[in-house]
């Protein structure tokens, strides 16, 4: 218990404990979006589309911060794109071209990363290590959650009406067509945002359980929001506490207990029926 | 007030309207032309595939027309958009959509509100008379999941209500109600229309006895033309399909 203690008295112990909660609460607040616009299997496969675009920024420039966050967005767009681009150009619908792309860039930045001598990385991008981020990490972190927050606040109301009613938005003018791209970029900011903390494979969980668990608890959308932030910013915490104490690897706890609160809260609801 | 208290003397004004699905494509529509007032009900009749969709969809300003004009008052209908409420067909919604009766009927004051301005009083005052009027008071904290068919479609058009539009435009509104629900619908369309000034336009697929009980006057559209416009007691019955023609 006292090297716990004392480990919280360590500057990476209060960088890691508040990126744990700001990625938390962002990334929970963006669930609430992405289960309510139905696109859970879309960042899936766009989490882990994220990893070739890692290995050719490194191959290309190096490995440093900046050239990996821009390597995982340039393939996240390029994977999302091309996708889009397939289902429209040929008689193969989004989610299988979605579903191919990314399997495909995800076998190639395997290989690339393995080639270069890089294995122990891998582990760490495809998992989290939110002990190892640096200040830039943090930096971008806090940048892609106050986006997130201002972007989903501010546009509340045009969101929730073209989640709900898309034909009805576009008819009183809304920008369909912008909210759809704009959308897509929240959420790769996200994934990207969150890339270093809890992994490209679990960050998945982090941007979709939340809102799921809040979808089972209440009928009203607009307070899914704010709830999913609360769940993914106290479960975050919480796994801070309790995975050094335990041993246990700190992005796998984050998934965990969210998912506990899922299991409770779809036992919950299923209570009287 | 949600009511829009006017002298019915707002003109819907259609001029040789022609609309296409994409640029070069074979047009949808065709020299479509009409002019209608405020206080009246209007329906949209015609074999699937007629352009009935099209032209409300050209209307709701959701497909811009290759030629002609939409006018309201005189002007473009595109630049008062907030004067057009579109009802698109139940099959469009998501009815598991966590929402409340009174969360869909606040949406209708988002054209009012724009992104900043906090819902006052007053547009409480008007969600509650909107509700009111569709009867949906006692229903107004159910999720919209748990509604009939009728009573889902009471709380768009109290949506409508709330958006304090002029044009109200229905895709196949009675599409999946019982007889009950067909007529009571239609009783509160035709009280939209006399009592309180709106212009109402729906596509149907009904008889032509239930158009006229509902509907001042008909617009028959064939393959995209207009076969008639006038009052429904001189509807004539829509044209037979051709044995090798395919519906739309």
């Amino acid at each position: 218990m006292s090297d716990f203690l004392q480990f919280l008295s360590e500057p990476i112990a209060q960088r890691s404990l508040w990126a744990c909660a700001v990625i938390g609460a962002a990334d929970g607040l963006m669930s609430a979006f992405i289960v309510l616009r139905r696109s859970s299997l879309q960042i899936g496969a766009l989490s882990c589309a994220l990893l070739p675009g890692l290995a050719l920024s490194i191959l290309l420039f190096g490995l440093n911060e900046w050239s990996l966050l821009l390597g995982a967005l340039a393939a996240a767009l390029l994977v999302g794109l091309s996708s889009l681009f397939v289902a429209r150009c040929s008689v193969v619908d989004a989610d299988t071209s979605l579903s191919l792309i990314h399997s495909a860039a995800f076998a190639l930045g395997y290989l690339i990363l393995l080639s270069l001598g890089l294995q122990q990385k891998v582990d760490d991008w495809l998992f989290g290590n939110i002990l190892s981020m640096s200040n830039t990490d943090l930096c971008v972190a806090f940048s892609a959650a106050a986006i997130t927050f201002i972007l989903l606040t501010l546009f509340r109301r045009p969101l929730l009406l073209w989640l709900f009613d898309p034909i009805g938005a576009a008819a009183l003018g809304l920008p369909t067509r912008a909210l759809s791209y704009g959308a897509f970029a929240l959420i790769i900011l996200a994934l990207v945002s969150s890339l270093q903390a809890v992994g490209s494979f679990l960050s998945l969980g982090l941007l979709v359980i939340p809102g799921a668990t809040l979808r089972l608890l209440t009928r009203r959308a607009d307070l899914m929001f704010p709830g999913a932030a609360l769940l993914g910013c106290s479960c975050s915490v919480l796994a801070f506490f309790l995975s050094f104490p335990l041993g246990w690897h700190l992005g796998a706890t984050i998934i965990l207990l969210l998912a506990l609160a899922f299991l409770l809260a779809f036992l919950f609801s299923r209570r009287g029926k | 007030m949600a009511t829009s208290h006017h002298t019915g003397t707002h003109e819907l004004r259609v001029e040789d309207l022609c609309a296409a699905y994409g640029r070069g494509a074979e047009p949808a529509l065709r020299g479509i032309s009409f002019s209608i007032t405020c206080g009246h009900t209007m329906a949209l009749v015609g074999r699937n595939g007629a352009g009935k969709s099209t032209l409300l969809s050209v209307l709701a300003g959701l497909l811009r027309p290759s030629g002609g004009r939409v006018l309201w008052n005189g002007l473009p209908l595109h630049n008062v958009r907030h004067e057009v409420a579109y009802l698109p067909q139940r099959s469009g919604i998501d009815w598991s959509f966590p929402i409340t009766v009174r969360g869909v009927v606040e949406l209708g004051r988002f054209p009012s509100l724009g992104l900043l301005r906090a819902a006052g009083e007053e547009d409480e005052s008007i969600v509650h008379h909107a509700l009111e009027c569709m009867q949906l008071l006692a229903l107004r904290e159910r999720p919209i999941s748990q509604l009939s068919g009728g009573q889902q479609q009471r709380a768009f058009l109290a949506r409508a209500l709330a958006q304090q539009a002029h044009v109200l435009l229905l895709d196949e509104p009675f599409t999946g109600l019982d007889i009950s629900g067909v007529h009571a619908l239609g009783d509160l369309l035709k009280r939209m229309a006399r009592e309180e000034g709106r212009l109402v336009i729906a596509a149907c697929h009904d008889t032509p006895e239930e158009i006229a009980r509902v509907f001042d006057c008909a617009l028959l559209l064939d393959g995209g033309e207009q076969l008639f416009f006038g009052p429904c007691a001189q509807l004539p019955p829509s044209p037979t399909p051709h044995p090798h023609a395919s519906a739309r």
